[in-house]
């Protein structure tokens, strides 16, 4: 059992850590660059579709970035932090844009 | 978890990511290049819808007799119905009473069959801003409007296809959450592996044959991870493009979904096609003369075309409006060009404009993973980079089990056994499982759900096909593990050569049980009443089963590592 | 009956292409030239390359001819994978297969020092 949870521990973890945080800072990217194209006039699928297109590779490098670093928790604190951040900037917009109905 | 350098923690997530998720990555590739050919599968597995393709068939004759006469699905009204009809408001609306609200159909130039489908609204719903549908799915004979009787499962458009992309887990959704998942570390995988290898070019042609089990395997691993690099690459991501906005990263469904429903009202009156129901009753003008209308205004595009999907919103209102978009058979991008008239006066209401450069972009590369296009060529060249890609995770495979082997004899533990038994039934006993069920569909009879043996509706000719699909795939693992003591004496597991034969004998069998039951041989479907959906099948099966005898062939019966080396020493001496 | 030609020429093309790219590197001549009759002139890796990347472009431009270009790069990509996995396949178990497209390289050789070889 207990060499289960150091395995855990020393490699399971790390590597669902990195896949989160990478998930989320791409997540907060691509609201991002949605809402930031809608917000400068362009149509929302091509937002969307810019969005999606982007997202991916930001991800893959993204993950590559924090498991390679090689001080993580810094890596998890931007990759976490920033991923929150941007979420909660397209949120801003999102609700400037409905307010004003300005899309 | 701490790396002497890149290079090693490259190495370790591509051994371990590749070592559980490519199990997964085996089934999407090798289901998926199966999918390349899912209708003409279809024809085999059906062998009433033999005939040649037909364009989508008048909708005012044909295709509105066959929207009355259907009723909703009784399974999916008997769940549905409760969760969205509002009790408060009266009893629920009988499900033969249901209004329908949306029509669809769609064909591709390989569909001898036409598929249509209806959603109906619930009259009484809890919330009626929300899309409430219950649906009718039909699949008919487009010469005719006969439907085609649903106990005769599309072995390949809906079981083989879908497996690529959610391996038929359909429980909350979780096998595309799997598949995606394994997508993106598919990317992983071949990111660290480049870095890994580093000397792409001259791996791009190196196999050498005469080396050890363990060299060839990661000989065939590069060489076939490496030459159809951009095929797997592109792939993984497209796959994950396809399904972000509705699973991997929903944000225009979630977090943005109040920006997304304000982009609709106002499209709703930019385009003028309404978003709601006006609730006043109307009569439908000629679907068909809107069709001809259509045609005509994309051969002026110079872009002339047959109609690829049909759909009608609204439907029976004042505010219907039917949508035609064309058959993208000669573009890389799926169907599009939509032209939307108003369904009452039959008047165009709105041409879709031209996309910009991200919306082309994203449609090119989900359409080249979709594949609406008409060309066999590349048809073909995407089931070999396909196979190519599972040649790749299966020789990675065998290359950790035979580097892993030798040590684990040393050790005297048992842990390559079980990696050893996964890898036979995701390599032999997916091709055993698949051509059981092809040889099952010959087999079994159509009349099947009627049996007194059987007693139940549920347990149709198709449900027996996936049973005996599943079935097959454990007892091929069942046998990989009870064979498999002799991979921890560094051998080779038997099961490799005993499933080997098997799938040689049973494609083979399927061939034959094809021509018994339906009297098309490969003389007939090749040379005097060709049809090649039937005849490629046929010749893939016996070209399978020749391989696979040969590979049983191959295979000692007894392998053993050391004496292997020593063979290797004596030639290369 | 004409996108059929420019895609079976597309094939051949792409197939040259890949066995030259094969040949400009030295593993793989050794593999090919084991097998021939004396091959003691042999043409420059680098001229190797120059007709593989010829023969790649030209590949290219016949896919170009046969499909729209959206079509045409896909088809390009995927006979870049297959024929580079036949040519590996032909070096492993047939190299002597490829001895032609050294040969043909060979002609373009100064006559004269392929003379003086053989004396």
């Amino acid at each position: 059992m207990t060499s289960l949870w150091i395995g855990f521990r020393e490699y399971v973890s790390p590597v669902i850590a990195t896949f989160v945080g990478g998930y989320l800072f791409t997540w907060g990217f691509t609201s991002l660059v949605i809402s930031v194209c809608v917000f400068s006039g362009f149509d929302f699928h091509t937002a969307e579709y810019t969005g999606f297109l982007l997202a991916f590779p930001v991800f893959l490098l993204t993950f590559f970035l924090i498991f390679l670093s090689s001080y993580r928790p810094a890596a998890y604190l931007v990759s976490y932090g920033g991923g929150t951040l941007m979420t909660l900037c397209s949120w801003w917009l999102q609700l400037l844009m409905i307010d004003t109905g300005g899309i | 978890m701490e790396f002497r350098n890149t290079r090693q923690g490259m190495a370790w997530l591509h051994t371990w990511l590749g070592l559980i998720l490519g199990f997964v990555l085996m089934i999407c590739f090798f289901f998926g290049s199966l999918s390349v050919f899912d209708r003409e599968i279809d024809r085999w597995a059906i062998p009433d819808t033999r005939f040649e393709p037909q364009p989508m068939p008048s909708f005012d004759d044909l295709l509105i007799d066959v929207y009355e006469r259907t009723l909703p699905d009784q399974d999916e009204y008997d769940t549905l119905m409760p969760l969205y009809h509002d009790e408060a408001q009266g009893p629920a609306t009988p499900r033969e009473q249901l209004p329908a609200d949306e029509y669809w159909a769609y064909t591709t130039h390989r569909d001898p069959v036409l598929r249509m489908g209806i959603g109906y609204r619930v009259p009484q719903a809890k919330n009626p801003e929300e899309h409430n549908h219950i649906h009718a799915n039909m699949t008919i004979d487009p010469r005719t409007g006969a439907d085609i009787p649903d106990e005769q499962l599309k072995i390949g458009s809906d079981w083989f296809y879908p497996l690529h992309y959610s391996l038929n887990l359909q429980w909350k959704f979780i096998g595309y959450y799997i598949v995606g998942i394994a997508a993106f570390f598919m990317l992983v995988a071949l990111v660290s592996g480049i870095w890994i290898h580093r000397k792409i070019f001259k791996e791009f042609f190196t196999f050498r044959p005469d080396k050890r089990p363990q060299r060839k395997a990661l000989d065939m691993h590069n060489m076939t991870g490496v030459v159809a690099l951009p095929f797997h690459f592109f792939f993984a991501l497209t796959g994950l493009i396809i399904f972000a906005s509705f699973f991997y990263l929903p944000v225009t469904n979630t977090l943005l979904k109040p920006l997304h429903e304000l982009h609709e009202e106002i499209e709703a009156t930019t385009t003028g096609l309404p978003h709601q129901r006006a609730g006043v009753a109307a009569p439908m003008a000629s679907v068909d003369a809107m069709i001809v209308d259509a045609k005509k205004r994309w051969d002026d595009r110079g872009m002339a075309g047959e109609v690829g999907f049909l759909m009608i919103h609204h439907v029976g209102d004042a505010n219907s409006y039917v949508s035609i978009y064309r058959a993208g058979s000669d573009r890389v991008a799926l169907v599009g060009e939509g032209i939307h008239y108003s369904a009452v006066s039959g008047e165009m209401i709105y041409e879709d404009p031209e996309k910009s450069f991200a919306e082309n972009a994203g449609e090119f590369l989900t359409g080249l993973h979709l594949q609406h296009f008409e060309h066999w060529f590349l048809r073909w060249l995407y089931v070999a980079g396909g196979l190519l890609g599972c040649v790749c995770i299966a020789t990675g495979f065998i290359f950790i089990v035979e580097k892993r082997k030798q040590q684990h004899n040393k050790a005297g533990s048992q842990d390559s056994r079980i990696v050893d038994a996964f890898a036979v039934t995701v390599i032999t006993g997916m091709l055993l499982a698949t051509v059981s069920m092809l040889l099952a569909n010959r087999l079994l009879p159509i009349e099947l759900s009627n049996s007194e043996l059987i007693n139940s509706d549920l347990v149709n000719k198709g449900t027996w096909e996936k049973i005996i699909f599943c079935g097959v795939w454990a007892l091929s693992f069942l046998h990989a593990v009870w064979r498999s003591a002799p991979v921890a004496r560094a051998q080779s597991n038997p099961a490799w050569r005993e499933q080997a034969f098997a799938v040689g004998a049973v494609a083979a069998l399927a061939v034959i049980a094809n021509w018994l039951t339906t009297g098309d041989n490969l003389i007939k479907t090749l040379l005097l009443d060709p049809y090649m959906a039937v005849a490629g099948v046929d010749i893939s099966l016996l070209l399978l089963s020749g391989i696979c005898f040969w590979a049983a062939f191959q295979l000692p019966k007894k392998h053993s590592e050391n004496t292997e080396a020593t063979q290797c020493n004596q030639f290369s001496g | 009956m004409q996108s059929i030609f420019w895609l079976i020429l597309a094939t051949l093309l792409m197939f040259l292409s890949m066995g030259w790219f094969a040949l400009s590197l030295s593993a793989h001549q050794k593999q090919v030239n084991q097998s021939a009759i004396g091959h003691s002139q042999k043409p420059k890796p680098a001229q190797f390359k120059w007709v593989g990347w010829i023969a790649l472009l030209l590949s290219g431009f016949c896919c170009l001819q046969a499909d729209h270009p959206s079509m045409a790069v896909l088809v390009w990509l995927m006979l870049i994978a297959c024929s580079a996995f036949s040519i590996a396949m032909i070096l492993s178990f047939r190299p002597w297969w490829l001895r032609p497209l050294m040969s043909v390289l060979c002609m373009f050789e100064n006559p004269a020092n392929s003379d003086s070889n053989k004396g």
